[in-house]
């Protein structure tokens, strides 16, 4: 590697001034902290020129979308648990929504769980409890896993995420026999099917019971597509031909072909037509949409990432233009620094449709 | 190539070997004589290196000869103590047509085999020794006995070989060559290479010998013992061998670690060898013999060769041989076996308690058992002040310390106290789980049983030993149900297991 640098010139001096850097600090370059490396590291653009917002205004933290949201879980964690078991029985039939406030207070119950025995104590038999309970289940195996790779991941860590995994899905399936409309427990089902390796025809069963109930059911959408990925029990084809098939059903999820070609192990996959059309699809309908919700922001995301790999910068820029300083969707928050990949990628653009690199967005 | 001319071959670098060797050490000296006569000087600074050649050359040659002297293992069996055996040996040495061992030794192991203890690389014979595994004569049939013993008094048949059996310890000697050299000194290991690469030149031309001779003697094996016997006795080996690797490895080295051992070996091996949960894998592996690792210079042709070479011959049985067990042969067979067995374990055998073997499972079990609860008694002990107890475990799970009596970490650095208390659960039901097991045990009412595979099994003859549901109430923090239990079946507040 270090026999490489000396062929360019540009890396090398980078590395030289880290390592500078390193020594000022007085630490090992690999420990220097991600800001100073990304200051080095980071293409120089003028990000104001282009209408973006400066580099130290971006931000990975997601502002408040769902103010009642926001506030039950100030009151969870200061123990109060009413609110939030009231904030989970009203949203009964927004199943969007409701996804969003199980998923937030399932990982708080996961974390610490004294509120949950105080609701259950005082409601027993609340069905929306068992809702919540069967989801901060398949959190807490996740958390007892982690998400290092398998080989650095402990057999003790293994078998407590199986064990877990086990009570989660005897849960969820009491929750879904209690609220037989609700497709909540049926996506936590289709959530903890790739941690317990669940087999393609009875996985193809859970998803039939979430259509039935909730057809274009957001995150259920986006579980599935996990679950078909190369990464977990599908492959490449499998993925790409889900999610086309998701967003012929609805413009709400024509983001979902790019997920497929971002999770592709292929490299060709941006480039398939059905996916451009997608994008061009997507780009169309976001025109007339902003960036104020995270669903937006993630499309816009997705969108983005793929116009940089199809060269097109200048769009590309656009996409950048309208997330503003939010960094907090994917595809950035797939990596350990959320912030410095979305900047990453925005110089790329920003440096690429300055130089007239790429497709011209006019042209189209 | 004819087998004899190969093996005149083969002697001839046995014999070269001596000439190459003294050779050296002849020239050597007679050009240091040379030197130190007409060039005193030059002759000194030549002693240097001449010296310590012809020293490394010498103690090269003494350990081609000189085995380590090691004592003979076995036990030694006379003819007067076993008639029947050494007259069956000594009528297949003259129908082979070699000469019968000087000694027969029995051996702790699945192995039969005929040594020449030998002078000049094999050249001069000193003793005939065979050794007989003593899991074969418990195991084989005795025309299965012949056929193995058959087989290894043929490697010393001169009918059609004349030199072959030269070339036989010839082999033995040449594997040892060099392994007397001091391997950190460059000059001996400079020696020794020599040594070496010419071994091999030796072991070359002897491996088509040797190979034929294995054939040559599976063929005194079906001729005696007929090819079926032969055969199935080829068959029988792996199965032995896969049985005595069981019985050794789970059962014998497993009390001996503990301190004890069973009072008779053979009656257990018997037991083994019949064993239901057995007879499975065992099956298979007669199904199936495949070779065991025998080290590169072996000679063996594979055993699915010799098997089909040999049921290829169809030879009928020589008369007078029985299909009885080959155990009959003896006279008061056991204390020989168990002999053998006790001979070839280390010296301390003798301090190691001897317990039949239900109490040798229960025994091995319950260390094992004993072994999965040290730490969580050790860790409670810890958390509580208090010392270690199957109260102070409970004492800790009642004041909600699970989280503190697991050892491992959750994956998510970020994870909660839940996943703590998850993990630790995970651990520590069933250490406690066993910790119970034993105190019921120790209170006699339930003991393990140990199944020749080496599994165990927990016995217990009380009807409500169904204690999963308290066992899970207390990892949770109630341990009031469980504590009940334990006082109605009589086990102390305070127990702690004995190792």
């Amino acid at each position: 590697m270090v026999l490489s640098l000396l062929f360019k010139p540009k890396e090398l001096i980078t590395v030289v001034r880290l390592m500078r850097e390193a020594k000022r600090l007085g630490v090992e370059i690999e420990d220097l902290p991600t800001d100073v490396v990304a200051a080095h590291v980071l293409p120089k653009t003028h990000p104001e020129r282009y209408g973006l917002v400066p580099d130290a205004e971006v931000t990975s933290t997601s502002p408040i979308e769902d103010l009642a949201l926001s506030a039950v879980k100030d009151d969870v964690r200061a123990g109060n648990w009413e609110n939030a078991a009231d904030l989970v029985t009203t949203t009964l039939g927004d199943w969007d929504r409701r996804q969003r406030v199980v998923w937030a207070l399932a990982d708080l119950a996961a974390k610490d769980d004294t509120w949950m025995a105080a609701w259950q104590a005082a409601r027993p038999g609340d069905p929306h409890w068992l809702v919540v309970h069967a989801m901060s289940l398949v959190s807490l195996a996740w958390d007892i896993r982690g998400s290092a790779s398998a080989s650095e991941t402990t057999r003790e860590q293994f078998e407590g995420f199986h064990r877990v995994l086990f009570e989660a899905r005897e849960a969820a399936t009491v929750a879904a026999s209690v609220l037989p409309d609700d497709p909540t427990p049926l996506n936590t089902l289709l959530t903890l099917a790739r941690g317990l390796q669940v087999e393609h025809e009875e996985f193809r069963a859970i998803w039939s019971e979430l259509m039935a109930r909730d057809p274009l059911h957001h995150n259920g959408h986006m579980q599935a597509l996990q679950y078909w990925c190369r990464k977990w029990h599908g492959s490449d084809e499998l993925a790409l031909e889900f999610a086309l098939e998701a967003a012929a059903k609805s413009p709400k999820l024509l983001a979902l072909p790019l997920q497929a070609a971002y999770e592709s192990t292929g490299s060709d996959a941006w480039k398939l037509p059905a996916v451009v059309a997608s994008l061009d699809a997507l780009l169309s309908r976001l025109a007339d949409e902003g960036a104020d919700t995270y669903a937006l922001r993630n499309d816009r995301g997705y969108a983005a990432f793929g116009l940089i790999q199809l060269e097109r910068f200048e769009e590309a820029v656009g996409q950048f233009r309208a997330l503003g300083a939010l960094a907090d969707a994917g595809p950035w928050n797939y990596f350990e620094e959320p912030r410095i990949t979305f900047l990453s990628m925005r110089g790329i653009a920003v440096k690429a449709a300055a130089k007239g690199k790429g497709v011209k967005a006019s042209a189209r | 190539m004819r087998v004899s001319f190969r093996a005149a071959i083969a002697v001839a670098l046995l014999v070269g070997f001596y000439v190459l060797a003294f050779g050296l050490i002849g020239g050597l000296l007679a050009l240091e004589t040379y030197a130190l006569v007409n060039r005193p000087f030059v002759g000194l600074k030549l002693a240097l290196f001449v010296v310590p050649v012809v020293f490394a050359l010498a103690k090269g040659l003494v350990s081609l000869d000189r085995r380590a002297q090691e004592e003979v293992p076995g036990t030694l069996v006379t003819p007067a103590e076993q008639p029947a055996l050494w007259d069956l040996v000594r009528r297949l040495a003259a129908d082979v047509g070699t000469r019968p061992p000087d000694e027969i030794r029995i051996l702790a192991a699945v192995n039969a085999g005929v040594a020449e203890d030998t002078r000049f690389l094999g050249l001069r014979v000193m003793k005939r020794r065979m050794f007989i595994g003593a899991p074969l004569l418990t195991s084989l049939t005795e025309k299965q006995l012949i056929a193995v013993l058959a087989h290894e008094l043929g490697h010393y048949a001169n009918k059609d070989t004349r030199l072959a059996g030269v070339v036989v310890s010839g082999r033995d000697a040449m594997l040892r060559a060099g392994s007397h050299m001091d391997v950190e000194h460059w000059f001996q290991r400079m020696i020794a290479k020599l040594f070496r690469g010419y071994a091999k030149l030796y072991l070359r031309v002897s491996q088509a010998i040797s190979r034929r001779q294995e054939f040559a003697a599976d063929r005194f094996s079906a001729s005696l013992a007929g090819s079926s016997a032969a055969a199935s006795a080829l068959r029988e080996l792996p199965v032995i061998d896969a049985a005595w690797d069981l019985f050794t490895n789970r059962h014998l080295t497993v009390a001996w670690e503990l301190g004890y051992l069973p009072t008779t070996f053979f009656d257990g091996f018997a037991r083994l060898r019949t064993a239901p949960e057995l007879h499975e894998k065992l099956e298979e592996i007669r199904q199936n013999p495949s070779d065991p690792d025998r080290g590169p210079y072996d000679s063996h042709p594979p055993l699915q060769d010799r098997i089909i070479a040999i049921e290829a011959m169809a030879l009928e049985p020589e008369s007078g041989w029985g299909d009885r067990p080959a155990l009959e042969l003896l006279a008061d067979p056991m204390p020989l076996l168990d002999a053998a067995v006790l001979n070839s374990l280390v010296s301390d055998a003798a301090a190691k308690e001897r317990v039949d073997w239900a109490t040798l499972g229960h025994i091995g079990a319950r260390a094992r058992v004993v072994h999965g609860t040290e730490r969580l008694l050790q860790t409670s002990a810890a958390a509580m002040n208090q010392p270690p107890s199957l109260t102070t475990v409970l004492d800790a799970l009642d004041a909600g310390r699970l989280a503190d009596l697991g050892s491992f970490e959750p994956g998510n650095r970020a994870a909660g106290a839940r996943a703590r208390r998850e993990m630790a659960r995970g651990e520590v039901l069933p250490e406690l789980s066993a910790l119970v097991a034993l105190a019921f045990s120790d209170a006699g009412l339930a003991h393990w049983e140990l199944d020749w595979l080496g599994r165990t099994t927990f016995v217990t003859s009380s009807h409500d030993f169904d204690m999963a549901e308290h066992l899970d109430a207390a990892v949770s923090g109630s341990t009031e149900a469980l504590r009940d239990a334990l006082a109605a079946a009589g086990v102390a507040p305070d127990y702690r297991p004995a190792r």
